[in-house]
């Protein structure tokens, strides 16, 4: 056997070692540029693998499909967060019903699925039923950002009732974080008590008809000791559920449209491989001749599971359970009304790319099979421009 | 003797990446050891800087055959077959091979770099796995190499 001199198996064993750490190093950060080249590679490999692999998964396991919840009205969520978000009607105010993209509300802040394109303005009140959320901030073409009033240094002027009966006027100052908005600056003719609704109060430079809106931002909550001198008054605001979906927000004028209902392509798909050759029957590969950016697949009008990998045409969906969706991913439906508590059928509660409204299923539900009518949505078009303050 | 060897390899890896899917979606399927890696530790012979074109061949081989059928990507599939080898190599120059679990330790230690590069797929992919996955994928590796790497009677070693 021919063996290579000392001096020649160093200088391998220096390349291979320089070879394999700069594949270990791209596995983990993964660098850009490189994915074309798993692509062309494995394209035609899968185009001869995946067919035989189907078709011995087909014949160990046929993988029916486990009785599961009837599916209920297509957009019930939708349905049901409309008809609680609606406020009552003011004479010259015009509601306009914006989908939320992103609910952040650890950052006080939701990003609407419209802009300037639908109308929306700085300083346009953002309101649920006869919950007030906050202002517009700033917009941008497609995108408009809510500041809500729980976000810091954000001041709302404020009517509430006084420990002597008659309305107090006061400023709603919010504190961010995980701190609750403080009472600021309330008139001296009486003191808050603890408990009372906050409303809303028409600011200086708000046009008249919003002295109309009957709004409220939460009820006071009494914090600290009084005999200290350390008392202060705060409000317990809450963003309710549904806002988390769609809110309205004011406008004195209304386009051609008063819903703005982001496009979402959705487009029909066929299941190639019911399982994974690494992680099995968590994930199953589809192809979609669809051309935007994947996000979720459904099979009879409910959530299969997430696009999380795409290679040309060929996606690979994760399947889960309904009761294991991570918390912050779904949304309950409890009779006609949305909720952030266990409830029987969950929904997609929308953000990551994923249109918000999709049934999961019931909470005891099995996790979904593609066997069915397969269809792939695409992802919520939410581009977050440079918002114009 | 080259050739003969790939007209087993290549059917033989073939065939492995057909059933991989259908073994996996088993009940038991994540118990199942990897059988790309177990291939490409079986046919590559432990000194593989001896044979560097034959094992970079077969790592590609077997990275693309296991990216076709998954949604891993194929740069963490050859990442995780070449690390493996190359680590087993190194470990088995220094480590005696006549203790079974020095061979188990060996061959533990060459199925940590692809174990850990699934878990992190896993994690991009938003996947749950078992703690118990990983470390039946280890198992499996470092048995089969202690099995397999067992050293023949003393009379017929030439070193």
């Amino acid at each position: 056997m021919f063996l290579p001199s000392v001096a020649e198996r160093h200088r391998r064993t220096v390349l291979v070692t320089i070879g394999v750490s700069v594949l270990v190093l791209h596995a983990f950060v993964r660098l850009p540029g490189f994915d074309l080249v798993d692509r062309l590679l494995v394209a035609p490999v899968s185009e001869v693998t995946q067919p035989l692999a189907a078709w011995v998964v087909q014949r160990v396991s046929p993988g029916e499909q486990d009785r599961m919840a009837p599916s209920p009205a297509s957009g019930a969520l939708i349905v049901a967060e409309r008809e609680a978000g609606q406020p009552a009607s003011v004479a010259g105010v015009a509601w306009l019903e914006v989908p939320v993209g992103r609910a952040e509300a650890g950052q006080h802040r939701l990003l609407l699925a419209a802009g300037a394109d639908f109308g929306l303005a700085p300083g346009m009140p953002v309101v649920y039923a006869d919950s007030w959320l906050g202002r517009i901030g700033g917009t941008g073409p497609t995108t408009a950002e809510v500041d809500l009033v729980s976000g810091a240094a954000r001041r709302t002027p404020i009517y509430l009732l006084g420990d002597r009966g008659q309305p107090l006027r006061a400023i709603l100052q919010g504190r961010g974080g995980q701190h609750r908005p403080l009472i600021r600056d309330h008139e001296a003719k009486g003191e808050p008590v603890e408990g009372v609704v906050v409303s809303f109060r028409r600011g200086a430079e708000d046009p008249p008809p919003y002295a109309q809106l009957d709004m409220r931002l939460g009820t006071v909550v009494r914090v600290g000791d009084p005999q200290r001198g350390s008392a202060a008054w705060e409000v317990d605001y809450q963003l309710p559920a549904g806002a988390e979906g769609r809110v309205y927000v004011a406008a004195g004028a209304v386009t051609e449209s008063v819903v703005a209902e982001p496009p979402v392509r959705t487009g029909p798909t066929s299941v190639t491989l019911r399982a994974d050759g690494v992680f099995g029957a968590r994930l199953c590969a589809l192809r979609a001749p669809i051309d935007v950016p994947p996000a979720v697949a459904t099979v009879d009008d409910r959530v299969l599971g997430r696009i999380v990998a795409q290679r040309g045409s060929l996606l690979w969906c994760s399947l889960r359970a309904p009761a294991s969706w991570p918390g912050n991913s779904w949304v309950g439906l409890d009779g006609n009304t949305a909720t952030r508590g266990d409830a029987e059928l969950r929904f997609t509660a929308g953000g990551a790319g994923v249109p918000r409204g999709l049934f999961l299923g019931a909470r005891t539900d099995p996790t979904p099979r593609p066997v069915g009518q397969l269809q792939v949505w695409g992802r919520v078009p939410l581009r977050e421009p440079e918002l114009t303050p | 003797m080259n050739i003969v060897r790939w007209r087993v390899l290549l059917p033989v890896a073939l065939l492995l990446t057909i059933v991989a899917p259908a073994l996996r979606a088993l009940p038991i399927g994540m118990a199942l050891p990897d059988l790309w890696l177990l291939l490409a530790i079986g046919c590559v012979p432990a000194r593989a800087t001896d044979r560097l074109s034959y094992a970079v061949r077969v790592v590609l081989l077997l990275g693309i055959l296991r990216a076709s059928v998954s949604a891993v990507s194929l740069w963490s599939c050859w990442a995780g077959l070449a690390a493996a080898l190359f680590l087993r190599e190194r470990a088995h120059r220094h480590i005696s091979e006549e203790s079974f679990f020095l061979r188990f330790l060996v061959g533990a230690l060459a199925a940590l770099p692809p174990t850990a590069l699934d878990e992190l797929e896993a994690n991009r992919l938003n996947l749950e796995r078992a703690w118990t996955e990983p470390l039946f994928a280890v198992i499996w590796i470092s048995s089969f190499w202690a099995v397999v790497r067992r050293p023949g009677p003393r009379r017929l070693r030439f070193d």
